[in-house]
């Protein structure tokens, strides 16, 4: 009786496998593990998968690094002035337009605007002059409708050009309004 | 009316006269030039009185002692006290003209620092003196005020206007030179002459200094005159002003001072006496002054002929112009 | 008789003519009139001054280097001032140490000789070891006198603060205007992008840091008492105004919007003025000590800045770009009256009225380059002193006869100081870095 029982199931479970074996040879693939051809789907799902994980991420990054440069663009573009002088060139109020426009577009952003000036003139003054500097580049943007509450001024004088040189164009660089976010 | 003419006449004959007499003295008065240098009214060389040596100093030792720096940088530690402090007793030894009381001032005991100063003083690196007159000023610069002084008249015309006079005169000194070089009997009259020939001049335009040279120069020779010139302008201006020693800077940069001191110079070149006619209210520059001229004693011989030479000189440094 | 009594007329006046031109001829007589000689260039610039080694009262050859150390010091003293030639002590007819500088065994033919003007003998005695007694005595070798006299006493190394004292009292004898050798000057030193304030002694010795901020400090000013120090730190990230006792170091801040820069103290009070922009542009204000704006003294649009009291506290002067370049105006306080002072060049600024008020040194740019000058303080011309390379920040000395400032003559800036008309121009101070913005401390009586 448990012999019988024995049988039975031994058949019950050689049979299927045969008939399985049967529908391999069929479709030409006998001799393959079926666990294995399993695998093999899932792998190349993933792969698929992450391949277009990587496009995603690399189209973020392309938006994050545009955003960034605008960023890194707002605080490197200086506004330059003439000897002297705290009055906006037009090519100084053209680099305050996109200040205004990035500015309006990042409305969560505020910024100190530093004045400074070439080593030419006295100390004091030259503080005097950095401030009349940071401060008209701040009504400018004032103007184009960045709100007073953004927008902060401190003069440095003299005290931290970005060119040390002893010439007319490290002095033309160092007479400038420069942005800092905050 | 005969009696009033007679009256009339002999008035007018003796005014005549009168004048005759003043006008003749004023052609014939040798000395009687225009007169050049007025000493400023206000100053009358009577009451001018040599100055006694300085005696108004201090002279007395005061009694100090040492203090903290009462401006330390860093909080500075109070150090001991010095001990007592006793009052030095002026050493009579002391030459000084005229002693004054010694005063003598106790100085409350102060505190003393522990730490000698350190030098950090850099190497002193004096530059050649940039003089007032080389600097430049950045507009043009006005002149400064000359001192008022009486002009002068160009001895050509005055020998021209009085030509007699001068021939006279030379022959005068010609006679005289042959004699003796000195005649005090001569000095004396020169003296004279030189009282009364002063003449108050009424044009006073502004003069720079030296255009007019000699003393009362009616009295010497054109010759003479020249030669007290070249000494005035040479060994006695030489003389003076390689003693004179003064900073400018202790003027304050004015350049309104002036003192003015009438020295009198004798015919050997030893000076006879110098008086303040004028202080410039800086103490420095007067006294600065008045060595100057104490320091070139003996001054070179005067030309032979004058017995002695009266000069004004005027000290003030050009300041800052 | 028309005629007579014309003739009568006539007669009578020229009678009265003669009279008075007889009474004007005795007149003149009296008053003398005489040659007349100049003199407006001394040869000698200095007075000729003779400084002995002190003499050594102890028999101890150990207190010799005292001797030496107190006579170059008052020497150095002297020499400071320019108006003092120091003679050649090897020249010197007379040993100190012989009993030659005794008071009663002067003899002023030996220094006249040498063209000595004056004489500064001294003494030192050495006694319970580090203790010493110092006497001085200035000459005048001349008139052959005493002039003053002093005695101190002390610690050893207190012997250059004597020094100075006695430095002050020939200063003060000849001159009549006290001595500077116990001021101070402040400077601002720049190392490695920091700027702090140092103070050192007159003669830019014993420099000492007193600002302590990793940051920039900027325009040290001292109040007329010397008690207090004004200046301009970026300690909170912009301008700001710090009033601090200089020994204690308690104090204020102005912190108010904008720049609080410039202070200058009022002569003789607790009070000062700034340039604060909190209004929008640079104004200057009056404050108290506590930092309290009192009243506002300028009201223009535009810059205005550095005030400079005179010393009668009546008027500033400060820089002004009112008429379009910065120059420098005088206002009058209590009138309000204003007045333009500067009208040559394009960049006239750093006004620093003089002690005696009759002259403002100031920096003004010819040629790109800063350079010192002194007006009249009525205006008129200005009178250039400095010439060589950039020159900034002029400050008088308390007596008004030397200028200190900052030149880059010699490369980096470095502080440097002249006398009063330009001449004598030396550096002071050599310290690691840039040195800039010195400031002149008044006299202090007791130092």
């Amino acid at each position: 009786m448990q012999r019988s029982l024995m049988v039975i199931l031994t058949l019950g479970c050689i049979l299927p496998s045969f008939l399985t074996t049967v529908a391999c040879t069929t479709k030409k693939t006998a001799g393959l593990n079926p666990s294995e051809t399993l695998s093999k789907k899932a792998e190349a799902a993933a792969e698929e998968r992450r391949q277009q994980q990587l496009l995603e991420e690399a189209g973020l990054a392309e938006q994050q690094s545009a955003i960034a440069q605008e960023r890194e663009r707002f605080s490197t573009d200086n506004v330059h002035f003439a000897y002297d002088s705290a009055i906006l060139t037009p090519i100084g109020q053209n680099v305050l337009n996109r200040k205004a426009e990035w500015l309006r577009k990042n409305l969560s952003e505020s910024v100190i605007i530093g004045g400074h000036c070439d080593e030419r003139g006295t100390t004091e003054y030259n503080v005097a002059l950095g401030e009349r500097r940071a401060v008209t580049a701040k009504k400018y943007l004032n103007d184009l409708g960045i709100s007073d509450s953004r927008l902060k001024t401190v003069s440095y004088g003299e005290e931290m050009p970005i060119d040390m040189g002893n010439n007319e164009e490290a002095w033309a660089q160092n007479r400038r309004a420069e942005f800092n976010i905050e | 009316m005969e009696r009033e003419e007679r009256t009339l006449l002999l008035t007018f004959g003796v005014s005549l006269l009168c004048h005759a007499i003043f006008f003749g003295l004023m052609l014939f008065w040798p000395s009687q030039s225009p007169a050049r240098f007025k000493a400023p009214s206000a100053i009358h060389v009577d009451m001018v009185s040599l100055p006694a040596p300085i005696n108004d100093v201090q002279t007395a030792i005061e009694p100090e002692s040492a203090a903290t720096d009462p401006v330390p940088v860093e909080a500075a530690p109070q150090p001991p006290k010095p001990d007592e402090i006793k009052p030095l007793i002026p050493e009579p030894e002391i030459k000084i003209p005229e002693k004054t009381e010694p005063e003598v001032k106790i100085e409350e005991p102060e505190k003393i620092p522990d730490k000698p100063p350190k030098h950090i003083q850099a190497k002193v690196k004096p530059k050649p003196d940039k003089l007032p007159n080389k600097i430049v000023s950045l507009t043009p610069k006005k002149k400064t005020p000359k001192p008022k002084l009486k002009p002068k008249t160009a001895l050509k015309q005055k020998t021209q206007k009085s030509s007699n006079v001068i021939k006279q005169a030379i022959a005068k000194l010609e006679t005289s030179k042959k004699k003796a070089s000195y005649d005090p009997v001569k000095a004396k009259l020169d003296g004279l002459r030189k009282k009364l020939g002063k003449i108050k001049n009424t044009d006073t335009p502004k003069r720079s200094e030296g255009t007019y040279s000699g003393q009362s120069r009616g009295k010497f020779s054109l010759a003479l005159a020249g030669k007290l010139n070249i000494y005035k302008y040479g060994p006695l201006r030489d003389s003076i002003v390689q003693n004179w020693a003064f900073n400018p800077g202790l003027a304050g940069g004015g350049t309104d001072l002036e003192v003015q001191l009438l020295v009198k110079i004798m015919a050997n070149g030893k000076i006879g006496s110098i008086e303040y006619v004028k202080r410039s209210g800086n103490a420095m520059l007067d006294e600065s002054a008045y060595r100057a001229i104490k320091k070139s004693d003996p001054l070179p011989r005067l030309p032979k002929g004058l017995p002695y030479y009266e000069i004004v000189m005027g000290f003030g440094p050009s300041g800052l112009n | 008789m028309n005629l007579k009594s014309r003739f009568f007329k006539f007669m009578f006046k020229t009678t009265l003519n003669t009279a008075v031109s007889f009474f004007l001829l005795i007149s003149a007589a009296q008053s003398a009139e005489y040659d007349y000689l100049k003199f407006t260039n001394p040869f000698i610039k200095k007075i000729p001054i003779a400084v002995p080694d002190l003499r050594n009262m102890n028999a101890d050859p150990a207190v010799n280097e005292l001797t030496r150390r107190g006579a170059d010091r008052l020497s150095s003293n002297l020499a400071f001032t320019g108006f003092f030639k120091l003679l050649d002590r090897s020249a010197f007819l007379t040993d100190p140490q012989k009993n030659e500088l005794i008071p009663s065994n002067i003899k002023f033919k030996n220094w006249t000789a040498i063209r000595a003007e004056y004489l500064v003998t001294g003494s030192i005695k050495v006694f319970e070891g580090d203790m010493i007694e110092v006497e001085f005595r200035l000459y005048d070798t001349f008139r052959e006198n005493l002039k003053v006299g002093k005695r101190y006493k002390g610690w050893k190394n207190d012997l250059d603060r004597m020094v100075r004292r006695f430095s002050n009292e020939i200063v003060f004898n000849l001159t009549g205007i006290k001595g500077i050798f116990n001021s101070k000057i402040a400077f601002i030193s720049k190392k490695s992008k920091k700027k702090d304030i140092y103070i050192c002694d007159f003669d830019g010795s014993n420099a000492q840091r007193y600002t302590k901020t990793q940051s920039i400090t900027l325009s040290p000013a001292w109040s007329s008492d010397g008690q207090w120090i004004a200046y301009t730190s970026y300690v909170r990230g912009k301008p700001d105004l710090y009033i601090r006792n200089i020994i204690q170091k308690h104090g204020v801040v102005i912190r108010k919007k904008g720049s609080n820069i410039t202070p200058d103290w009022v002569p003789g009070r607790f009070e000062l003025a700034a340039s604060l922009s909190f209004s929008g542009d640079p104004e200057i204000y009056l404050l108290t000590g506590k930092g309290k704006v009192v009243k506002r003294l300028t009201n223009n649009r535009g810059i205005d800045i550095s005030p400079s009291w005179s010393p009668d506290g009546k008027k500033i002067a400060f820089v002004s770009k009112r008429s379009g370049t910065p120059q420098l105006h005088i206002k009058n306080i209590s009138s309000g009256g204003l007045q333009r002072l500067t009208f040559v060049g394009k960049q006239n600024t750093q006004p620093c009225w003089s002690p005696k008020g009759d002259r403002i040194a100031y920096s003004g740019m010819l040629k790109g380059l800063n350079q010192i000058l002194v007006i009249s303080s009525k205006g008129g011309d200005p009178v250039q002193l400095t010439f060589e390379g950039d020159n900034e920040s002029p400050s008088w000395s308390p007596d008004g006869n030397l200028i200190v400032f900052s030149s880059t003559r010699e490369g980096v800036s470095r502080i440097y100081v002249m006398t009063a008309i330009g001449t004598d121009q030396r550096r002071l101070i050599a310290l690691p870095g840039q040195q800039s913005e010195p400031s002149w401390s008044p006299a202090f009586s007791n130092n």
